[in-house]
């Protein structure tokens, strides 16, 4: 049957909602995510009282109506904290995934296109990385450097680099001697050319798994470095930062510990949904493309 | 079908050495596959010169090398008189709108998420051949000149069969103008009906284009139908090149014969083959030593074993690597016959 043309965006939009509603884990995962998303964006709304406001009369406060989560040790909001910690959580994992997508991708296509030095030397570097734990890198990036959004950032985008470097490298591999990628250098494309308009195009699928499967463990990291007190300084609102602060207190007002890591757990847990349903739902490769 | 007289070299490889590194197991010492020993060929203007011979014979990375999509060892490639073998990228690349080539799997060769609108203007942008607002009505000049309606355009290539979709290739390497192609087993792939179709098109495209063809292939029917002169490989060399007609109706190598006696032939009264093509290609990486055709030979003779034959001039434009042959070439012949 004929297909329109159509355009490349539009192209992508219908394939990334089709992908999207291959299965109920990805919809389950993705409306989930999309809540917490929803609460970040709309945080001044959604909370019930400023996030910094200290209130010392009402400080360890329990669940009330007032304070629907209690309230912390300087009488602070949980629930408004949290609602705003979402902000933190969700602009460093999704900036550190992002970064490291774009250049773990780039470094992974160029070394298994090029092949050669550039190859051996990306490999190493990535060999490097990969033998320290992310938290380790994170926590060793931050130490050095302090503990500022952008750092926080760059830190865990270095831990992840590694992983999207392996998982474009592979499948380009397969790729370069395919008769059409050979095709590209036979009518005269330039090397760039045909990494990024042949060969990114043709493997993006591992690459996206990928990138929500890390994006989980990315706001794992960030949650981390702030439990351990390498955060966004206080009193800025963090989920691990607000752990951190329960835990001092976690024998009398268990709730302050609780409910943070609750949230770490839905974001960790709507993300392992959507990585597991596209996994299921690209790797078959049931359906020919298009 | 007689297409104007050749004049002059186009592409010419001059001893050309290819190998590749086989994969080594722990400890066993490095083997090399020699897929080209000392391959010389010469496509003139105008001219379809075949390259037959069994599968890994060396055939394809013969072509590709010549197009420089792999990099030959040792010897030297030129290209209408200049010599490119270590032509830099950024020339390289621009040489590549004069030499085109056609791949043997149309399933394979063209990008599954590109349209064929997409995948024809790429090229047609990439090397500037017409200013972008014309790139539509090329775009349609080429679907048409290779058999394809225009709607075929807004279609993704598997939307097509195996001989629209090498019509589709072949529209590709049409698109930049190419005065050579290297057409790779470009009809193997396919159906009888649509192999005919397809050479037919390619037949078209040389008389009204004065396109220049190396045509690789292992059917020596196609060879001796399509193209002028051929060259017949054998493991990494070559044994004989010579005129279509005269190199299959009267081989002077003995793997010639063998290889024409083992093709098909339409008519069932004629003779079949009185000799069977016996033996297995021997390993590509320990060919014999001597002539590497001697263990299969059923003439061989001590000098076989042990020396290359060196490539002598048959006379009327044929030469064939064979000890056996005498300027009456009639020794090895009686034997067959």
């Amino acid at each position: 049957m004929p297909r329109p043309a159509g355009s490349a965006a539009g192209r992508l939009a219908r394939k990334l909602w089709r992908i999207a509603t291959a299965n109920i884990t990805i919809e389950a995962g993705i409306v989930l995510f999309l809540l917490v998303v929803a609460v970040a964006v709309f945080a001044p709304l959604i909370a019930t009282h400023d996030p910094l406001d200290q209130d010392l009369f009402e400080r360890l406060g329990t669940p009330s109506t007032e304070h629907w989560l209690g309230t912390d040790s300087f009488g602070r909001d949980i629930f408004s904290r949290i609602v705003f910690g979402a902000r933190i959580s969700l602009v460093i994992g999704l900036s550190a995934v992002l970064t490291a997508m774009v250049v773990g991708s780039f470094l992974g296509v160029l070394s298994g296109y090029l092949g050669g030095w550039v190859d051996q030397l990306v490999g190493q570097a990535t060999n490097i990385l990969l033998a320290f734990p992310s938290l380790i890198l994170g926590l060793m990036v931050v130490a050095f450097l302090g503990p500022s959004m952008i750092n926080l950032i760059a830190a865990i985008a270095l831990a992840t680099v590694p992983q999207f470097v392996r998982v474009a490298r592979a499948p380009t591999v397969a790729l370069r001697d395919r008769d059409y990628i050979q095709a590209c250098r036979a009518l005269g494309f330039s090397p760039l050319r045909t990494m990024l308009r042949h060969v990114l195009p043709n493997i993006w699928p591992e690459i996206l798994v990928m990138a929500t499967l890390w994006l989980a463990t990315a706001i794992r990291v960030e949650a981390s470095l702030a439990f351990i007190g390498l955060g966004v300084k206080p009193p800025t609102p963090t989920w691990g930062g607000m752990i951190r602060e329960g835990f001092e207190n976690i024998l009398t007002s268990l709730w302050l510990a609780i409910f943070p890591s609750l949230a770490i757990l839905v974001v960790v847990f709507a993300l392992n949904l959507i990585g597991d349903g596209l996994r299921d739902a690209l790797d078959p490769r049931l359906r020919k493309d298009e | 079908m007689t297409p104007p007289a050749p004049r002059g070299p186009l592409l010419e490889g001059f001893n050309l050495t290819k190998t590749f590194e086989a994969r080594r197991r722990m400890g066993a010492p490095r083997a090399r596959v020699h897929a080209l020993d000392d391959v010389s060929l010469t496509v003139a203007y105008r001219e379809t010169l075949g390259l037959v011979g069994e599968s890994g014979c060396g055939k394809s990375t013969a072509g590709r090398t010549l197009l420089r999509l792999l990099e030959p060892d040792a010897g030297s490639i030129w290209f209408d008189g200049e010599d490119i073998t270590h032509a830099v990228p950024r020339h390289m690349r621009a040489l590549r709108k004069r030499l085109q080539i056609i791949f043997q799997d149309p399933y394979a060769s063209l990008d599954p998420r590109m349209t064929v609108y997409e995948t024809l203007a790429e090229v047609l942008r990439v090397h500037n051949v017409c200013p972008r607002r014309e790139i539509p009505a090329r775009v349609a000049e080429l679907l048409d000149t290779v058999g394809l309606p225009p709607s075929a355009a807004g279609r993704y290539p598997h939307a097509f069969s195996g001989g629209q979709r090498q019509r589709i290739g072949i529209a590709r390497s049409l698109s930049v103008a190419p005065d050579l192609i290297v057409a790779d087993e470009a009809v193997s792939a396919l159906d009888v009906s649509i192999q005919a179709q397809i050479l037919e098109l390619l037949a078209r495209l040389r008389e009204k284009r004065g396109l220049s063809y190396l045509f690789i292939s292992h059917d020596l029917g196609v060879v001796r139908y399509f193209c002028q002169r051929a060259v017949v490989m054998y493991l990494g060399r070559i044994v004989e090149s010579g005129p279509v007609a005269a190199l299959f109706d009267a081989p002077l190598h003995p793997y010639t014969r063998m290889l024409r006696q083992a093709s098909p032939v339409p008519d069932p009264v004629q003779a079949r083959a009185t000799v069977q093509v016996t033996g297995e290609v021997p390993s590509p990486l320990a060919p014999p030593p001597g002539c590497h055709f001697h263990p299969r030979c059923p003439l061989a003779t001590a000098i076989c074993r042990q020396e290359r034959p060196a490539m002598r001039d048959a006379g009327g434009g044929r030469l064939v690597a064979c000890h056996l042959y005498r300027e009456e070439g009639k020794e090895g012949q009686a034997s067959f016959s």
